[in-house]
């Protein structure tokens, strides 16, 4: 939560990887570099193998982060409740420990007698609203998914909606796996809001390998990307600031 | 293969105890009432009566509406939502304990008690969110699920808290069809036109039970719907209204609402006047034909006394 920013990785998947690095090692990297990593399955009439169910509890278990199954049609409300459930938890996760430093031990909100919660998670809920948040949102697009991703676009466009309604900054990006020839392909860059991606879906070609590892590094890359590209345009400023 | 399981459900069996790991308060589960995205709420008995006992492993969730529900119990006289009893922890889950409201669904009352009903629970129900936007909160997830008719004189209540939201926040909790973002006719932002919007969505899906809408299809269809139906459609321009965003508060389109209604009773009194006025023509020419009579009788008597003089 460094300079007042919540980071998420959503995966929005439907199965198992089968290529590359074990991504519940890369989830538990993200989560060591800051960022929360949320793992959506998605199945519709058929149903998810337990390999796969257990595979993105693992993820999101290593990420920090929440593991939701759901049909298509609930995807839309799943999004925004992990995303929002997640922010939460990475507040309450700080607080825990600033409070755990002013009265030592291992004191934490449940510690704290049920009157006196009231007001921690009064500033909690106003952190969650008044933060920055960062979501770069993984998508599965491997063949089983093709008929799922004019529900996964609704509710990405449906996720913006609502975070657009928050006080705070959002930025957003969305990456597909697998890519062309590489791991992902980048869909959107950072934006603060997501209203179009029809024409993006469509210029996918859903293939059969599903490298959820290296894609996850990818969105991980997403964010650092980010933040050299603003320290970039900072020291640019400072210089233009310093040549004058 | 595997089927789809509720993530981290809660389920508590009857007749389990439940005793407060702070206030050592005791109540007995009796049944489940109701599933929500933070936790179940159970009827509860205890020493001093009924209760709901709402319960969940989203601690965070369930503290944010103790907050909320404290905020509404903060009110002078009637709660806005179920009066709060207390917050405590048990076996590592926390719970609170709020008011049991008995009574019965909007649909179910409704198809009961007919649709003359629905503008009455329209109007008491625009009354408590102009109190509780009054406190600068809005209801935010307003659907039949979160509505509820208690007696002995039929009143609506306002049940789980969840969705309440400072106004100018984003909505903390929705239901993609009361939703106007959903309908692509406004935000998710928290502002008094968001509850009434969401207010008519309810009483148009409770007088229409059977109509499934497509979202692709927008407002349009159900205004279509509403010119339609033998009772709401003299109200449809006030629903129109409350769908498009025009009403800033609950006090407007109550206001307008009931205006319909006194613009109905005056109706009602011009026809009985007509009714009077048709009475009196009847009477007065009851009157002339008894005048015509009397003077040919008179004329008649008149003549034979003539003639016998």
């Amino acid at each position: 939560m460094s300079q007042g920013t919540i980071r998420q990785i959503l995966l929005i998947t439907d199965g198992c990887s089968n290529v590359g690095e074990d991504p519940s090692a890369i989830a538990a990297l993200a989560k060591e570099q800051g960022i929360t990593v949320n793992v959506i399955g998605v199945v519709e009439n058929d149903q998810i193998g337990a390999q796969g169910i257990a595979e993105i509890e693992a993820i999101a278990q290593a990420g920090g982060g929440f593991s939701r199954i759901v049909y298509a049609k609930d995807l839309s409300k799943t999004v925004q409740m992990v995303t929002r459930q997640a922010m939460t938890q990475t507040i309450y996760g700080v607080v825990n420990r600033e409070l755990t430093q002013i009265f030592g031990e291992e004191k934490e909100i449940d510690d704290l007698p049920p009157d006196k919660r009231g007001e921690v998670i009064e500033v909690v809920d106003e952190l969650g609203e008044t933060l920055t948040l960062e979501v770069c949102i993984l998508v599965d697009t491997s063949a089983s998914m093709k008929h799922k991703l004019p529900t996964v676009k609704e509710s990405l466009v449906d996720l913006s909606l609502s975070m657009q309604a928050r006080v705070g900054d959002n930025a957003f990006s969305v990456l597909a796996f697998p890519g062309k020839r590489r791991d992902s392909e980048k869909l959107l860059d950072w934006t603060p809001k997501i209203d179009d991606l029809t024409s993006i879906f469509h210029k996918l070609t859903p293939g059969g390998v599903t490298p959820t590892g290296p894609a996850l590094r990818d969105a991980m890359n997403m964010f650092s990307k980010r933040r050299s590209k603003r320290r970039w345009l900072r020291d640019d400023a400072y210089n233009e600031e310093s040549s004058s | 293969m595997m089927h789809i399981t509720k993530n981290r459900a809660v389920n508590i069996k009857p007749r389990t105890l439940i005793t407060g790991k702070w206030n050592q308060n005791r109540y007995q589960v009796i049944k489940q009432l109701g599933y929500g995205s933070i936790g179940a709420v159970y009827l509860v008995q205890a020493s001093s009566g009924l209760y709901a006992l709402k319960i969940g492993f989203d601690k965070m969730g369930i503290i944010s509406e103790v907050n909320t529900l404290r905020q509404l119990s903060s009110v002078q006289g009637q709660s806005l939502g179920p009066f709060f009893v207390e917050m405590d922890d048990w076996n590592g889950l926390t719970f609170y304990v709020m008011e049991y409201i008995h009574g019965q669904s909007v649909a179910s009352f409704i198809k009961n008690k007919g649709n003359e009903w629905i503008v009455v629970l329209m109007l008491q129900l625009l009354t408590e969110l102009e109190k509780l936007h009054q406190k600068g909160y809005i209801f935010g997830d307003l659907k039949p699920d979160n509505l509820i008719v208690a007696g002995p004189s039929p009143r609506i209540r306002l049940l789980d808290v969840g969705g309440v939201t400072k106004i100018g926040r984003s909505v903390k909790e929705f239901t993609s069809f009361y939703d106007r973002a959903y309908w692509g006719v406004g935000s998710r932002k928290a502002e008094p036109s968001y509850d009434l919007f969401s207010l008519a969505m309810v009483f148009f899906h409770v007088a229409h039970p059977n109509v499934s809408l497509k979202k692709e299809d927008g407002i349009r269809q159900i205004e279509k719907k509403l010119s339609a139906h033998p009772y709401l459609k003299r109200y449809r321009s006030i629903f129109n209204r409350a769908f498009r965003g025009e009403y800033s508060n609950a006090k407007m389109m109550r206001e307008a609402l009931l205006s319909v209604d006194g613009g109905m009773r005056s109706e009602q009194r011009s026809m009985s006047r007509r009714e009077k006025k048709k009475a009196k023509k009847k009477k007065r020419k009851k009157m002339a034909r008894f005048a015509f009579l009397m003077t040919f009788l008179f004329l008649a008597i008149l003549l034979y006394l003539q003639f016998k003089g």
